[in-house]
């Protein structure tokens, strides 16, 4: 097993001031290691459990996982709670400080322009759930071709009926799976006017619950006046067509995590 | 872990949980560090994650640690 410390990282920050909590260990104080105006919100950890054997087989083991994630994002919050930062990555972890002062030298230029992006700004997660039941009741009702068939079916001997009804189930999925997707559009595109940037990405568990699917998995960087704006859009959305099969549900403020700039590599 | 009566993992709280991971192990500033995860890693982490966030009785104990320990 590794001995020794190393410094996990938790964000870069535009000011000083520590927020009031132990690092991801459980215990060691936070520290800021600073260069050129900017600081790395940091702690030591003990190598023997965030070591790269170490790391590698806690990873593995969901309660570790679960609690350092949370303990993460805990004191990123935190932090954000004293003034704009870049979150990183969970899992970032340095032998020696004086190679994330070098970080920073080489990054200083993207850091702060960053930092100043996003000094008015917040992120929100907004996840759009689709009602599979709902949806192809809604097609089943409303569809004229579905209908027809439907309509068709009733009316012949079980033989065909039986075909009839199976060509009305295979046309109710895919115009299900078609309005789903233009819900997913048209909500992305309701909510595009009052977000600063949008990024798009796959849930880990795109299969919520049974008969649901995230259909529509969003992050949103809003402006912090314009979030009560966004925040009643949504609303808006659930109000008119929540009932349509696609429900929106946000998270947040987050960190700016789906916004933060690519540095160089240091190596 | 037994029932203890509580609530089970409500949407808004699976949902964070998700957004938490999704955040947090693939997004966020990427600095090559002396231990840094790497995407195989993540990967990982994701197929394991999957299964037991997907496990209604793991999505509880989840959403409601606390209890008994």
């Amino acid at each position: 097993m590794e001995s020794g410390t190393g410094w996990y990282l938790y964000a870069f920050l535009g000011h000083e001031d520590l927020p009031p909590l132990a690092g991801i260990d459980g215990r060691s104080p936070l520290g800021l290691i600073a260069e050129d105006g900017i600081a790395a919100l940091a702690s030591p950890v003990p190598l023997a459990e965030f070591g790269e054997q170490a790391l590698r087989s806690n990873l593995e083991d969901p309660r570790w996982l679960e609690e350092k994630v949370r303990l993460h994002e805990a004191i990123v919050e935190a932090a954000l709670a004293k003034g704009p930062l870049l979150p990183l990555k969970f899992g970032t972890i340095f032998l020696n400080p004086e190679r994330i002062r070098s970080v920073i030298r080489k990054n200083a230029r993207a850091l702060r322009e960053a930092l100043k992006f996003l000094s008015d700004k917040v992120e929100w997660g907004v996840k759009g759930f689709a009602n599979l039941q709902v949806l192809r009741a809604a097609v089943l009702r409303s569809d004229p071709a579905l209908l027809a068939l439907s309509k068709e079916a009733s009316t012949k001997p079980p033989g065909q009926a039986f075909f009839l009804k199976r060509k009305v189930e295979e046309g109710a999925s895919e115009k299900s799976q078609e309005r789903e997707d233009s819900l997913a559009r048209e909500a992305l595109e309701a909510l595009r006017g009052r977000v600063v940037e949008l990024a798009e990405y796959s849930s880990i568990l795109p299969e919520a619950t049974p008969g649901e699917r995230i259909a529509l998995n969003l992050a949103c960087l809003v402006r912090r006046e314009g979030v009560e704006a966004f925040l009643a859009e949504v609303e808006r959305w659930n109000q008119t067509h929540g009932e349509e099969g696609l429900r929106l549900v946000t998270s947040g403020p987050w960190p700016p995590y789906h916004f933060v700039p690519r540095l160089s590599d240091e190596r | 872990m037994k029932d203890n009566g509580r609530p089970t993992l409500s949407r808004e709280r699976q949902v964070t949980l998700l957004e938490t991971l999704d955040r947090l192990l693939n997004r966020g500033v990427v600095v090559a560090g002396d231990v840094t995860l790497s995407v195989a890693d993540v990967e990982l982490i994701y197929v394991g994650l999957r299964l037991l966030i997907s496990s209604v009785e793991t999505a509880r104990q989840w959403g409601v640690r606390g209890a008994g320990e």
